[in-house]
């Protein structure tokens, strides 16, 4: 089973970063689709089917939080499981993130954090021993 | 300055150079005194408990190792990708520097990194001197940063 995923960060790079973590980690991979924004990532949603949806919060034109809160209003990706990744340090909008469903993962990052979130929200199974030595991002 | 504050920025942005891009500051002795030719300057602005701008300052010919190192890549990447990659490693700082200078349950909204015209860190913002300055000594030159903190509502 591959996944189909959507990466939503203003930065490139980053976007770049966790897609290298993504492999790392041994994640099987099928479509990737990328963002820069809230509002690009809704209208990927849109135009594909995805099992997996990678966001940061500070993003210009539409951020994160409000990406998220329109998901979770329509019964077509209300269910799509959503893995945070950011900067974020406030435990108050982490929380409120989670009570939205969302699993977080806080910036640095390594690839063996991104395997245990992905791994608990999705309930794949990822087997590598890559991601035990791999980089933090 | 707030030597409380000056600490924290130096921890942080310590620990994002090495988690983030594998840079890690020389120790005294291996430090070298450098004059390079040319510096990039960005900044990150927050508001929130208390608002501000965060800037920093590398050689650039530090950019390419930087934006390698992020990317895990054997070549250097394109320009923009260079400067995407600064841009983001001053983000991961600013967030990462927010919460332990303002607890855990503090909010902030925080803008997009930007790239700054000038060459060299401000002395002052909005009127106001440096809340914090810390400076790393790394292979490629010194990484210079400096906190201002311009209203502050606690």
């Amino acid at each position: 089973m591959s996944l189909n995923i959507l990466v939503v960060d203003d930065s490139a790079v980053t976007r770049a970063m966790i897609l290298k973590s993504l492999r790392v980690a041994g994640l099987p991979l099928g479509e990737v689709h990328e963002a820069a924004n809230g509002k690009e990532g809704l209208e990927q949603l849109e135009d594909h089917w995805l099992d997996l949806v990678l966001v940061d919060i500070n993003m210009p034109v539409m951020n994160g939080e409000e990406m998220i809160e329109k998901m979770r209003q329509n019964p077509l990706w209300a269910d799509i499981p959503i893995v945070v990744v950011s900067t974020e340090g406030s435990q108050v909008r982490i929380e409120r993130l989670q009570r939205k469903g969302a699993k977080f993962v806080h910036k640095p990052f390594s690839p063996e954090i991104i395997r245990e979130v992905i791994q608990e929200i999705t309930g794949i199974q990822l087997q590598t021993a890559e991601a035990d030595h791999g980089p933090d991002f | 300055m707030d030597p409380t504050s000056e600490n924290t920025l130096l921890q942080v942005a310590e620990r994002t150079f090495e988690e983030l891009a594998f840079l890690i500051p020389l120790g005294d002795q291996e430090a070298v005194e450098q004059t390079p030719d040319r510096h990039i300057v960005a900044s990150i602005h927050f508001r929130g408990p208390f608002s501000g701008t965060l800037f920093i300052a590398v050689p650039t010919t530090m950019l390419p190792e930087l934006a390698r190192n992020m990317l895990g890549l054997d070549q250097d990447p394109p320009e923009d990708k260079q400067l995407d990659a600064f841009k983001e490693l001053l983000n991961v700082v600013c967030g990462n520097l927010l919460p332990e200078l303002a607890g855990p349950q503090a909010l902030f909204d925080v803008s997009p990194p930007q790239l700054c015209p000038e060459t060299t860190l401000p002395p002052t913002h909005h009127d106001t001197p440096p809340t914090a300055t810390a400076t790393l000594d790394l292979d490629a030159g010194p990484a210079r940063l400096a906190l201002f903190i311009h209203n502050d509502q606690t």
